[in-house]
């Protein structure tokens, strides 16, 4: 439907709810918000959230009047949030959902994309990095192997291996080639990568650099430190920060997604059990963000590890990103996240 | 996205789930189609196909074991280093 159409069956449903409210809508019988929904391409369609009780009627009445355009989601109990971060209540059971109303992200200086390019030091999540030979990706996160004390930097295959190219032992710049990284910016040397299968389907996108002795690290996010991990369940709500883009916020929308066509320097390569997030402010990711962590910033966990990007699709049609399933990817590497 | 039948089941995580395997066997190979995932649809699930193009995608039903298809087009998907230097 058109965006008149829209806000018309949206003030309907605010009358259904019983009240003029127009926004957010908090009522003795539970939460409901109801608001228009961009698909993309000329598109609208309404949003529901509700949870499960009375909401759920205007729900019902959202899907009769607005048909496939109408988006109903039980969310279950909305409360406020003070001091968010790791240490927020996370998701008990499905039961009870806690969802953090903190305003989008900002990306102040630290987060801001023109400062990830540079050459910084200590390391930090979220800047330029590369193997000698690529452009530009990002440092994921910094993890550690059984009983080995070093510190190694998790980013993908394509960024630290140069997609399986790329001899072990050899040089990673901070901040990568593309930003003006050379020799002197050397930071460590690719360790290990999960090789890139051409004939079957991958489950990750993903390598290690192990840094150097004199190389410090601050592995602090926009949430503060990031050591758990969690299953990228649909509707999350996730965030990254990255070399091109920064800090930007966004949603899961597809979950188990198999057969993701990736055109690599090597021809066309498969994924299976991938991760789909769109961004809730644009897009949610461009290129040089690859290997960027994506996480849940209500409960500070470690969800994906972004390699990849669509051309189109998703809200305005600014193109969905595609992640791997963290665990894979630490599993595969036999690495954990620093803690 | 196109549109699943409006009497389309209220189809379960699980059920979402098998159906986008036994779609996605199917479509293994075609190069119109670049995933097959589960998607959240009308307080349900769905299995969502994605596409390169709207004008040349394969035929699909518009459900599997009485679970949702959705089809969007998505265009190329790429490794997404920087390609041509700073951007």
């Amino acid at each position: 439907m058109d965006i008149q159409a829209a806000r018309e069956v949206k003030r309907e449903l605010v009358r259904t709810a019983g009240t003029q409210a127009t926004e957010a809508l908090e009522a003795p019988s539970g939460a409901l918000v109801v608001g228009v929904r961009v698909y993309g391409g000329g598109r609208f369609g309404l949003a529901v959230r509700h949870d499960g009780t009375a909401g759920a009627a205007v729900g019902a009445r959202a899907v009769e009047l607005a048909g496939e355009d109408a988006d109903v989601v039980d969310i279950g109990v909305v409360r406020a949030l003070v001091g968010e971060g790791p240490t927020a209540p996370r998701l008990v059971g499905g039961a009870e959902r806690v969802i953090p109303l903190r305003p989008a992200p900002q990306a102040d200086g630290r987060w801001a994309a023109e400062t990830l390019r540079r050459r910084e030091r200590p390391l930090r999540p979220g800047l330029s990095i590369a193997q000698e030979a690529v452009t530009a990706g990002t440092l994921g996160a910094f993890v550690r192997r059984e009983g080995d004390p070093r510190t190694y930097v998790l980013s993908d295959n394509h960024v630290l291996a140069d997609s399986d190219r790329a001899a072990i032992g050899s040089g990673v710049l901070q901040p990568g080639p593309a930003d003006g990284g050379t020799a002197q910016d050397a930071v460590g040397r690719l360790t290990a990568a999960a090789p890139l299968q051409v004939a079957t389907p991958n489950a990750v996108d993903a390598a290690v650099a192990v840094l150097a002795d004199d190389v410090e690290v601050d592995a602090t996010y926009p949430v503060g430190a990031i050591t758990a991990t969690a299953l990228a369940d649909d509707q999350l709500v996730v965030e990254k920060v990255g070399r091109t883009t920064g800090l930007t916020r966004g949603v899961v929308t597809a979950v188990e997604l198999d057969g993701v066509a990736v055109g690599y320097p090597a021809g066309v390569l498969t994924f299976d059990d991938q991760v789909e997030v769109s961004g809730t402010d644009g897009a949610f990711s461009a290129g040089g963000d690859s290997g960027s962590l994506v996480y849940d910033p209500a409960t500070g966990a470690a969800v994906g590890l972004l390699f990849a990007g669509s051309e189109r699709g998703g809200p305005e049609g600014s193109g969905l990103t595609f992640c791997n399933p963290v665990d894979a990817v630490l599993s595969a590497l036999g690495v954990r996240l620093l803690t | 996205m196109t549109a699943a039948p409006e009497d389309a089941g209220r189809a379960s995580r699980e059920a979402a789930s098998a159906a986008k395997s036994r779609l996605a066997g199917v479509l293994a190979g075609d190069g119109r189609v670049n995933g097959v995932g589960v998607v959240r649809w009308r307080s349900a699930y769905a299995v969502r196909v994605s596409v390169v193009t709207e004008e040349d995608r394969p035929d699909l039903p518009a459900e599997v074991d009485g679970v949702p298809v959705r089809v969007e087009a998505v265009g190329e998907i790429t490794a997404g280093p920087v390609r041509d230097g700073p951007s």
